[in-house]
């Protein structure tokens, strides 16, 4: 019925925000969403100004840059591997042709000469076949626009785990419940095993433009910032965060964190956060998580079987991580209920670089990726 | 049984009182030794273990809207009225000024109320919350019945989300079939209620801290709401109460007998 689905969109959060509905609407819409009740009514409030419909629009109106953009196009296509830094070049073999994902990991500089992201090329695209409209969707994903220099994220005073913040859209904290509720982004449940005062929905951070608001959702524990309990407000460096049991610090990640990222000398983990395991990832293997079927015989490589309830929404094949120019790439492999990162989901054929303190929903059950030196 | 209200004084049932502050009808519900939890489904209601609780009195319905407001217009208490993301309360709110309740929902339970404006409730008319154990026992009776009414669900019997409403309903409304043999009223269905205890693993201990008015936690919520269905519309689920309020969470009150 419609051209776009408002349920994969990746840039939804942004057609609410700038829809003019009444902010109980835009709410009541991305709770909806949230909750995966969505509707064809819920889409239709989205729809008049479909963010997708009008950047196809504004392309269409100009035959003339249509035209250019296809010469570009296909020019890029051809350049392929030569775009790449030289840095780069040793993974060449390694990158798999087929979905061609990569190519949204654009350097920062050169998304800001070109027009919003939103309006790269859409249609000319589409025409083709298969292979490209995964190349665009991924490419709508306002990732790039805020650099690592602008990226903060909160340290679990306790057992030093970092929690990534995006610097556009929102995350949730709680904890997971097989039985009532959304499960939520960030699942605190293991952290907070100890007290039991974490909430199923516990709070909301809210981040424009690398600026981070923290919001109640009604928990009874409530959140203290500095010492004092608050319905909501905007996080500063060095706030000290509680939710529930437990205490988190708001800061700024530091630059060397990525450029250790990028070292050779590190190791990358993952872990499962409902539990703590660790998983240690093997560098430039491919790593399939999921949950192990006996029946069809398929063991994943990090398996999330015995995790219990948190993975029950899990599929045998659900996101893999893949390497390229020596830094692991999140992507989604068709999964029953998705896999949310950075506070949205992940289209299918997107595939987006992992950095220390990330966190990754794969149906409910959330790991964490970072790094140890 | 579609439009009968409130059950009203002449309702002629046994051991039923009518408490002076409030002016609610209590219903005597006699300890003794009875079933909680069960061994299937949902976990946190498991295991099945047996019990004994003392004799006490349970109001026959949830606190209405209409009587919330005899409560905060003699205490001063604030109104419920909020305005979140994460809950609709518009259907629910009262007027801040006029501090009156949403017209034609009089009888309805009230709702958007926490764990202590409950127990501020409780206190100014001298009672409490009932434990989930006193709960589970004036749903379940002695016999461990899967429903107030019996061991069968029947939709009409209840405001679950089979019902259909989409809301709360005025408390009564499927009396007298979807009672207690004891005339309590809306014990499953309607809304969630909150109870004294704290939320810890079965079985039940009421000397292990868990009744605690002090202690830090969740409060337990019992007898389910208009938004959820058959699976969990049951005498023996119990929810964890994380959040403040919510538009399908009430409560009623109970009494021991001195």
């Amino acid at each position: 019925m419609y051209k776009y689905s408002c349920r994969k969109c990746p840039i939804r959060n942004r057609c609410i925000e700038e829809s003019e509905n009444p902010t109980t609407t835009k709410n009541m819409v991305r709770s909806a969403f949230e909750a995966r009740t969505d509707t064809l009514a819920t889409w239709g409030l989205l729809q008049k100004q479909c963010l997708l419909l009008e950047a196809d629009k504004a392309r269409s109106r100009s035959a003339l840059s249509d035209r250019l953009r296809k010469v570009q196009d296909e020019r890029v296509d051809d350049t392929d591997d030569l775009e790449m830094p030289s840095t780069m070049s040793k993974s060449k073999g390694t990158v798999i042709r087929r979905l061609r994902p990569d190519k949204q990991f654009d350097p920062p500089e050169q998304s800001k000469a070109k027009s919003p992201d939103y309006l790269k090329p859409v249609s000319s695209s589409q025409k083709k076949g298969v292979s490209k409209p995964l190349r665009r969707l991924s490419s709508t994903k306002p990732l790039h626009q805020v650099g690592d220099e602008d990226r903060f994220w909160l340290t679990i005073l306790n057992s030093g785990h970092r929690i990534a913040l995006p610097t556009n859209g929102e995350i949730s904290f709680g904890r997971f419940d097989p039985n009532v509720g959304i499960p939520p982004d960030i699942d605190l449940s293991f952290e907070d095993r100890e007290f039991g005062l974490v909430a199923r929905r516990h709070a909301i951070i809210v981040a424009r433009n690398a600026e981070h608001m923290i919001e109640d959702l009604g928990s009874r524990s409530g959140i203290f910032l500095n010492g004092r309990q608050i319905e909501n407000g905007l996080l500063k460096p060095k706030d000290h965060l509680s939710l529930g049991g437990v205490k988190l610090i708001y800061d700024k990640i530091p630059n060397e964190v990525f450029e250790q990222a990028k070292s050779k000398q590190v190791r990358h983990k993952l872990i499962v956060t409902p539990t703590g395991r660790k998983f240690y990832c093997p560098i430039n293997k491919k790593i399939v998580i999921g949950r192990a079927d006996p029946q069809v015989n398929f063991v994943p490589d990090l398996d999330l079987s015995q995790e219990g309830e948190v993975a029950r929404l899990v599929s045998r094949r659900h996101a893999m991580i893949r390497w390229r120019y020596g830094q692991p790439f999140i992507e989604d492999l068709g999964s029953g209920f998705g896999t949310r990162f950075r506070g949205e989901g992940l289209v299918l054929g997107q595939s987006i670089p992992l950095k220390p303190g990330d966190h990754i929903w794969l149906a409910g059950c959330v790991l964490a990726y970072d790094i140890e030196t | 049984m579609t439009q009968e209200l409130t059950p009203g004084p002449d309702d002629n049932l046994e051991n039923t009182i009518t408490w002076p502050i409030d002016n609610k009808e209590m219903v005597f519900i006699a300890g003794g030794r009875f079933v909680m939890g069960a061994n299937q489904g949902d976990s946190n209601h498991h295991p099945e273990h047996h019990l004994n609780v003392a004799d006490f009195y349970l109001d026959r319905w949830p606190v209405t809207n209409a009587e919330y407001k005899i409560f905060i217009d003699q205490t001063d208490y604030p109104a419920p009225n909020y305005e979140v993301s994460w809950c609709n309360t518009k259907p629910y709110n009262w007027d801040p000024q006029q501090r009156t309740f949403p017209q034609d929902k009089a009888d309805h339970p009230v709702v958007l109320v926490t764990w202590e404006d409950a127990m501020a409730y409780a206190a100014w008319a001298g009672k409490r919350l009932p434990t989930e154990a006193e709960w589970e026992r004036a749903a379940r009776g002695l016999n461990g019945r899967r429903y107030p009414w019996g061991n069968a669900f029947d939709a009409g019997l209840c405001n679950s989300k089979e019902a259909d409403l989409g809301q709360t309903s005025p408390v009564g409304q499927f009396s007298p079939g979807g009672d207690t043999p004891e005339g309590l009223v809306d014990m499953v269905g309607n809304v969630w209620e909150w109870t004294n205890s704290l939320f810890r693993p079965y079985p039940y201990d009421a000397d292990d801290g868990r009744e605690s008015r002090q202690a830090s936690g969740f409060r337990v919520l019992r007898g389910a709401s208009w938004r959820n269905d058959a699976n969990v519309a049951l005498c023996i689920s119990r929810l964890d109460g994380d959040f403040k309020f919510f538009n399908n969470v009430g409560f009623r009150c109970a009494v021991s007998p001195e």
